[in-house]
């Protein structure tokens, strides 16, 4: 498995490997009358389980049948590492709600409680770099009609949400 | 009055709504006039001009030209130092009208160069965090380097020939033109190394397996093969440059492939020495299996295949193959083969379903592999046209699913300890369906590959969704605990995320592979459901089915462009799909149609100032009217609280005395509604599709009405339109049944239900 970092891979992707291209998508919603961000999270299966498996736990399998509580401390703790959001320069923390599976996809629900509204928000996004230099991650963000997308790659994978996004109304 | 007011007054009143508009208009006249944006405008600008070649009709012309390139190969394959040797004596048969200077070939190895451009293609510069071996592995070690070596170009007499090699493209320059209708024989001898498929996830090449020793090869884009020259584009020259696959033309092969002699060797096209290559055992297995319908005949077993890898013979067999009228050649070749294969009944003809797959795949491989290979034979034969090959093989490769005539490479692996989830196993049975339905896109019905990537890839996910449906009823048990087969693409709203995401990083589907920045939903999976949604909402199975039938047959062993396409599906069923294809195929636009507003109108004896007013500007009076009804609003300022009693006729002599005169025993099927509404859509998506709308009544039933595309012709924001009936609406619901791809659900009902998100229903969940 570890070849298959061979840095120029890329190059012959096109043919329908396991799926196409390597992609996350995260989708954050702001409730500002919940003082809440929802964020849903969608990888890969196989590319997830890989990375994990890589960065320590070498016998992690994302197996439905399994036995949930180890897998779900191991994807939590990964997704603290790998996500980050600030404003005003203070990290805010965010809660791992849970995770379900979905054909090939595993979807994340993760919760972020901000105390006052929001008027700026600092974004990064890391997930996979490690393992496939060529991950793409895809962050969409909408408050009420307001969307904005991100494109996450591993030489620019943060970002700086305009502060304009935040003069909404509904 | 005179009649001519008269008349000018009934237009005036069935264009109310309009004139009203035009007059706010004329304040703002603008002093621009704009060229036709109409969503419905036909494609004439955007197709080319129908000729001798390709009809209006999407059919091929009286003129119609392809050419046709035999090749007879001696190929070998030296397994101790990964390297592929080959021999091609090349028949070429100008069918085209032109006359030809010189003949462009592709190769496509040439990729794997360690200069090769494509190397440099992308420009995101430099990575922040990096694996220490890729970091050696990208600067300080030297590339694969990997690349033809063209040994020579000779003519039939031995004559060498100036070529002249651009990149993955070589000019062979003619002594004299070739003319139209005649035939040049030349020869190419070459040789390359053969990458690991698996590092450099290349469509072709070997696995390694470091606990035997031994290699599994998948070969395939390995010899120089003749670009194709057609009516469209000339010399097809565009360069391989990754993504965009290829365009070849169609001819006969024989191929003798010699390998190491304890080697099992399937490849495109039909063994014509079994006898000589396969054991006695073998043979006899191999025959059987012609004539075993119900289950395939192992003929070579795991046990077998174990045993051969063990040890590794010096000495070579050659394996002949013989392929009539196919586009490419492609073979696999290894000790570790397992074999078995099984016959399918196909218009009165047997097909081979094999697969071959190292102990590796198993033991998902022999439940599966084959079973998938027959599945998609049927369901597309029946979907196109009876598969004309003698057999379709599915081998086994790591990572990657790649097709060609008649043999494919699919993934799909469990665990070493023999484990698999169901995301494998239904990655596996999806991706071989994907890729032996290829047969029939792009092997068969021939599209040009490095142009339009969608025009097999979209055709042919759209048709793999067929299939794996029907394979999860076939083999119920495959899906045990699944409504049904877990498609990953095809279903309208799988493509919703795709659609509506940021437009700086969408492309339309009519785009070069190499520039898209999500070849999968792009070339795949939008596409796809955009057929699906054209089959079961815009069209109905019966006209698609027969449309797409009609394009399959007719460019069957052709080569087809887009127009054709597009052409095709509408001659064939009177359905004018310009805006259709215009929408979903030339822009990035989404679908979005909301219910914006619901009105309750009502019946009145009098005016309201709107009318009154009107009148006015055309000098007339209440009195000047012939019979006429009025109805108002009850938001209207004049509106008054007794419209609302009783029946409509109550409030309106006009009205009553017509229905009088005409409810008499002559006309029964008068039937006087109790309510009246305006209800108002607007369409914040920029496609246009049909309004689906289940309308709920007060007594809890519903009504499906499905309003035509077409209603968006003349207004692309907003329409209107009027329900009168016995019962109360209470409720509106827009594309009920998802399935038109509407990215934005929250504007789909009235009164607007707060519909869960994903998100609040999981956190619902939790709380339970």
């Amino acid at each position: 498995m570890t070849k298959l970092l061979f840095a120029f891979f890329f190059l012959f992707v096109g043919i329908i490997p396991t799926h196409n291209f390597y992609v996350s998508t995260t989708s954050i919603r702001y409730v500002p009358e919940e003082k809440v961000l929802q964020i849903t999270i969608q990888v890969f299966l196989d590319d997830f389980e890989a990375v994990l498996q890589q960065s320590g736990n070498k016998n992690i399998k994302l197996n439905p049948a399994d036995s949930q509580e180890e897998i779900d401390q191991e994807v939590a703790d990964y997704f603290q590492k790998k996500l980050l959001f600030k404003a005003l320069g203070e990290t805010i923390n965010f809660d791992f709600l849970g995770k379900v599976y979905k054909n090939d996809l595993l979807v994340a629900y993760l919760e972020l409680k901000v105390d006052s509204p929001l008027t700026q928000l600092h974004i990064k996004n890391n997930f996979f770099y490690e393992y496939l230099p060529d991950q793409k991650n895809i962050i969409h963000l909408k408050v009420a009609s307001k969307r904005k997308s991100f494109l996450a790659i591993s030489n620019k994978s943060e970002f700086e949400v305009p502060d304009d996004f935040f003069d909404f109304k509904d | 009055m005179d009649i001519i007011k008269l008349k000018f007054l009934f237009v005036s009143l069935l264009i109310l709504p309009l004139s009203i508009n035009a007059q706010v208009s004329i304040d703002s006249l603008s002093t621009r006039g704009h060229t036709n944006n109409n969503r419905f405008k036909q494609l004439k600008d955007e197709l080319a001009t129908p000729n001798g070649f390709r009809t209006a009709s999407g059919a091929p012309g009286r003129d119609y030209y392809q050419q046709k390139v035999d090749y007879i190969m001696d190929i070998e394959l030296d397994d101790e130092n990964q390297k592929i040797y080959g021999k091609e004596e090349i028949t070429y048969t100008n069918n085209s009208t032109d006359d030809l200077a010189y003949l462009w070939i592709q190769l496509d190895q040439n990729i794997r160069k360690k200069d090769a451009p494509a190397l440099e293609k992308n420009g995101e510069g430099a990575e922040p965090i990096l694996r220490v071996e890729t970091f050696v592995n990208t600067y300080f070690k030297e590339p694969f380097d990997g690349g033809f070596n063209i040994d020579w170009v000779k003519d039939a007499n031995g004559i060498p020939l100036r070529h002249t090699i651009n990149m993955t493209m070589m000019r062979v320059d003619l002594p004299q033109p070739l003319k139209s209708g005649d035939q040049f024989k030349f020869s190419i001898k070459w040789w390359y190394k053969v990458n690991n498929h698996i590092e450099n996830r290349a469509r072709s090449g070997y696995e390694y397996f470091p606990k035997d020793d031994n290699r599994a090869y998948v070969i395939a884009q390995f010899f120089p093969r003749l670009a194709v020259y057609n009516d469209v584009e000339g010399w097809q020259n565009h360069q391989f440059w990754g993504n965009g696959e290829f365009a070849l033309n169609f001819g006969d092969y024989t191929v003798r492939l010699t390998v190491p002699a304890d080697h099992i060797v399937e490849a495109t096209g039909q063994l014509q020495n079994p006898k000589e290559v396969l054991s006695r055992q073998e043979y006899k297995r191999y025959r059987e299996a012609q004539t075993s319908f119900d289950k395939p005949v192992i003929i070579v077993t795991q046990e077998e295949a174990e045993e051969r890898e063990k040890t590794f013979s010096k000495n070579k067999k050659t394996w002949e193959f013989k392929a009539k009228n196919v586009r490419d050649f492609g073979f696999a070749s290894s000790r570790k083969f397992i074999w078995e294969m099984m016959a399918v009944k196909l218009g009165g003809k047997n097909v081979m379903a094999v697969s071959l797959y190292p102990k590796e795949g198993n033991p998902l491989w022999e439940q599966y592999s084959t079973k998938a290979v027959v599945q998609t034979l049927k369901t597309y034969s029946h979907h196109t046209f009876d598969y004309p090959y003698p057999k379709a093989v599915s081998v086994h490769a790591k990572n990657q699913g790649m097709e060609y005539p008649m043999i494919c490479w699919n993934y799909g692996r469990p665990d070493e300890d023999g484990s698999y989830s169901d995301s494998v196993k239904f990655g596996m049975i999806s991706v071989i369906i994907h890729e032996i339905g290829h047969n029939f896109f792009p092997m068969i019905v021939n599209s040009d590959e490095r142009q339009w990537g969608w025009m097999d890839e979209g055709l042919d996910t759209f048709m793999q969704y067929l299939a794996e449906q029907e394979f999860g009823k076939t083999h119920p048990t495959s899906i045990e605990g699944l409504e049904k087969y877990p498609s990953r693409r095809g279903e309208p709203k799988a493509i919703v995320n795709y659609m509506s995401g940021d437009q700086s990083f969408l492309a339309p589907i009519m785009s070069n592979p190499e520039n898209v920045y999500q070849l999968g939903p792009n070339a795949y999976g939008k596409p796809a459901t955009a057929l699906n949604i054209l089959r079961e909402t815009v069209m109905g199975h019966d006209l698609f089915d027969h449309a797409f039938k009609t394009y399959s047959q007719r460019w069957m062993f052709k080569h087809p462009t887009p127009a054709d396409f597009f052409r095709t599906m509408e001659d064939a069923s009177a359905v004018d799909l310009d805006w259709f294809w215009r929408g979903w195929f030339y822009t990035t636009d989404f679908v979005d149609i909301g219910v914006k507003g619901i009105k309750q109108f009502f019946v009145s004896d009098e005016p309201s100032n709107e009318v009154i007013e009107m009148l006015k500007n055309y000098g007339m009076t209440r009195a000047d009217l012939p019979p006429v009804v009025f109805t108002m609003v009850e938001d209207n300022e004049e509106f008054k609280s007794e419209y609302k009693q009783g029946s409509p006729v109550d409030h309106s002599q006009e009205l009553k005395s017509y229905i009088d005169q005409n409810s008499s025993a002559t006309n029964s099927s008068i039937k006087i509604p109790k309510y009246f509404y305006e209800i108002s859509f607007e369409k914040p998506g920029g496609l246009v599709m049909p309004i689906i709308v289940d309308y709920t009544y007060s007594d809890g039933s519903t009504e499906r009405v499905e309003y035509p595309v077409q209603v968006w012709r003349k207004n692309d924001d907003e329409v209107k339109k009027v329900v009168a009936s016995d019962k109360e609406i209470v409720g509106i619901k827009i594309d009920p049944d998802q399935e038109t791809a509407d990215v934005d659900l929250s504007n789909n009902s009235w009164p607007k239900t707060e519909e869960l998100s994903e998100f609040n229903q999981f956190k619902a969940n939790l709380k339970n």
